[in-house]
């Protein structure tokens, strides 16, 4: 259940029906269960497999792609009638009202959804150990944390229990951990996936994408899930830029020179190599701005979080702890609800917003933001694509990132993307060994607004799969 | 630099209550963040902020019939009774 052009062969050939399918996908997820991959594996899938074979059946090969193809939800996604908690216990048992727009053109498109998948608390961290249910163990290595904030649907992929799952991405929580499991992830550009039902981080930040053991899968799960979407008004239908053959790919190495692993470094430096030999062009690029990234990233996304979060009332979602009277239910449902890093957060964006602070942080951090908007457009005027590590180290072990500014380091290269919309894809770039064992890491590669196309050839080539434009 | 003070106030804020005994380590560790965000200031200064976002309305349409979604939404509510979800009071007595 790796790869979803092996699955759709054998669907369309016969040798599997949809009800096989979803039926192995369930196995292996229940020979995997000590991984901590899902949260709930879903029952009552009948409708949804009979409907895909339905599909399947009536149109053959002119059926969507991703037509009986188990895929895994993260837990902040909603499903119609399922339960969904973004990994918070003042979730708990929540029931979902409608479908996310993800999900009902997945639905439409004949996909099945075997689970919701672990997650950091409200998608707040880089180790999947911030959720308030259970640990996810790194499918490569179980010692060692899978990434985060989408580690529930990195294992799920990593492990052979589906093909494909959807993630979110807010400072690199896709990215991340695509690289600590060896997968492909992308965050598509900011607007081109509709976040509607999508439990909100930081709104301006958020994007749902795919992770996927290929880059033609991740295509296939991102070109069914992108578009305008009139529920999002943030959503919009980009102009896609060109490919060109060969391509120039910036590398600002003035990023790396300190704090990023020796054998990590020297996995990128190989992999830029192979692409100068295809006959791409390496070119040595600024971003001074890059290094304000995390500090910009931890005042714009905790500012947005506490907003978003002010709406956990105890009144309308989830339980309540009940207090003598309105305000005192208010602030017992939160404390007993949210976990210590939501709960540090949402006091960080109080803070940064708080009436004696705001210029001196979050209007700061918004200019600083436009800063970094604006180099990161020139840059694109003289190059393709630009390329770092995805993060600096292998998959780290669990407790490793205790204090809480290490574990906001993790996504030095990944957080730019999020702050300036653009595109971002992890391709796994070799291994590096770690007591005994070969870790995985990670090539990014970052593009213009709607240069998702460009990502997908590039990355193609680093993975070394026959990649054509559809 | 943020006190322990300035936690109980955020807190207060935040309708998050703090245990005393927490109150000091949270202020350490804000106090940490802070410091090392307070960076963006050194470039801040180039730039205005730009609104590239705006708010998007809709003209009132045809609405959906009334009621179409209560059930549903009622059952993500913590107490409802009938139609209605059901608050604790908002004014005490004492």
């Amino acid at each position: 259940m790796t790869n979803v052009a092996d699955i759709r062969t054998k669907l369309l050939s016969k040798e599997l029906s949809v009800a096989e399918v979803v039926a192995e996908s369930m196995k292996v997820a229940k020979e995997k269960e000590s991984y901590g991959a899902f949260l709930e594996l879903y029952d009552g899938l009948e409708d949804q497999i009979t409907y895909a074979q339905k599909l399947l059946d009536e149109k053959g090969k002119d059926a969507p792609m991703l037509c009986g193809i188990p895929i895994g939800v993260k837990d902040n996604l909603l499903v119609a009638g399922r339960t969904a908690t973004s990994g918070s216990q003042i979730l708990k048992g929540y029931t979902c009202p409608y479908d996310a727009t993800v999900i009902e053109k997945l639905k439409k498109a004949g996909a099945i959804f075997i689970g919701r998948t672990n997650m950091d608390e409200f998608a707040m961290g880089s180790s999947t150990e911030h959720s308030s249910w259970q640990k996810t163990l790194n499918s490569v290595d179980p010692l060692r944390v899978p990434g985060g904030s989408s580690g529930g649907s990195a294992a799920a992929v990593g492990l052979g229990i589906v093909p494909l799952a959807l993630g979110t991405d807010t400072g690199g929580s896709i990215r991340q951990p695509a690289s600590f499991c060896g997968l492909v992830g992308l965050k598509p550009t900011y607007g081109a996936v509709s976040r509607y039902g999508l439990m909100a981080l930081g709104s301006s930040l958020d994007q749902i994408g795919p992770l996927a053991t290929s880059v033609a899968d991740a295509k296939h799960l991102f070109d069914a899930i992108k578009g305008v979407d009139i529920k999002d008004s943030t959503s919009r239908d980009g102009v896609e830029v060109e490919v060109p053959k060969k391509m120039k790919i910036g590398v600002p190495r003035d990023l790396m020179k300190e704090g990023v692993d020796a054998d990590v470094l020297a996995r990128f430096e190989e992999t830029l190599n192979a692409l100068k030999n295809d006959g791409h062009e390496i070119i040595d690029v600024t971003f001074d701005t890059a290094k304000y990234g995390i500090p910009v990233y931890y005042i714009v996304m905790p500012a947005e979080a506490s907003t978003n979060l002010a709406r956990y009332d105890g009144v309308r979602f989830g339980p309540r702890t009940e207090g003598k009277d309105f305000n005192e239910s208010f602030s017992k449902t939160r404390t007993v609800g949210f976990g210590e890093e939501v709960r540090r957060r949402i006091l960080l964006g109080t803070y940064v917003l708080s009436s004696g602070y705001i210029d001196a942080y979050y209007n700061s951090a918004e200019k600083a933001r436009e800063v970094m908007r604006k180099e990161m457009s020139e840059l694109f005027e003289t190059i393709d694509v630009m390329a770092t590590p995805s993060t600096a180290t292998p998959a780290f072990k669990f407790g490793e990132k205790s204090d809480p500014l290490a574990m906001y380091a993790q996504d030095i290269f990944t957080v730019p993307a999020n702050l300036t919309g653009n595109p971002g894809i992890s391709v796994p770039m070799g291994k590096v060994e770690r007591d005994g064992v070969m870790l995985p890491v990670g090539i990014q590669f970052v593009a213009p607004h709607f240069g998702e196309e460009r990502l997908f050839t590039i990355a193609s080539e680093v993975t070394g799969e026959e990649y054509t434009k559809e | 630099m943020v006190d322990t003070k300035d936690v109980e106030r955020l807190a207060a804020l935040a309708h998050i209550i703090v245990q005393d005994d927490k109150k000091e380590k949270l202020a350490k560790e804000m106090s940490a963040i802070v410091d090392f965000v307070s960076q963006v200031q050194e470039i801040s200064g180039e730039a205005e902020r730009v609104f590239g976002h705006k708010n998007i309305m809709r003209e009132d349409g045809e609405p959906h019939e009334g009621g179409a979604y209560t059930d549903a939404l009622l059952k993500t509510a913590a107490t409802a009774k009938g139609r209605s979800i059901v608050v604790s009071k908002i004014i005490s007595n004492d």
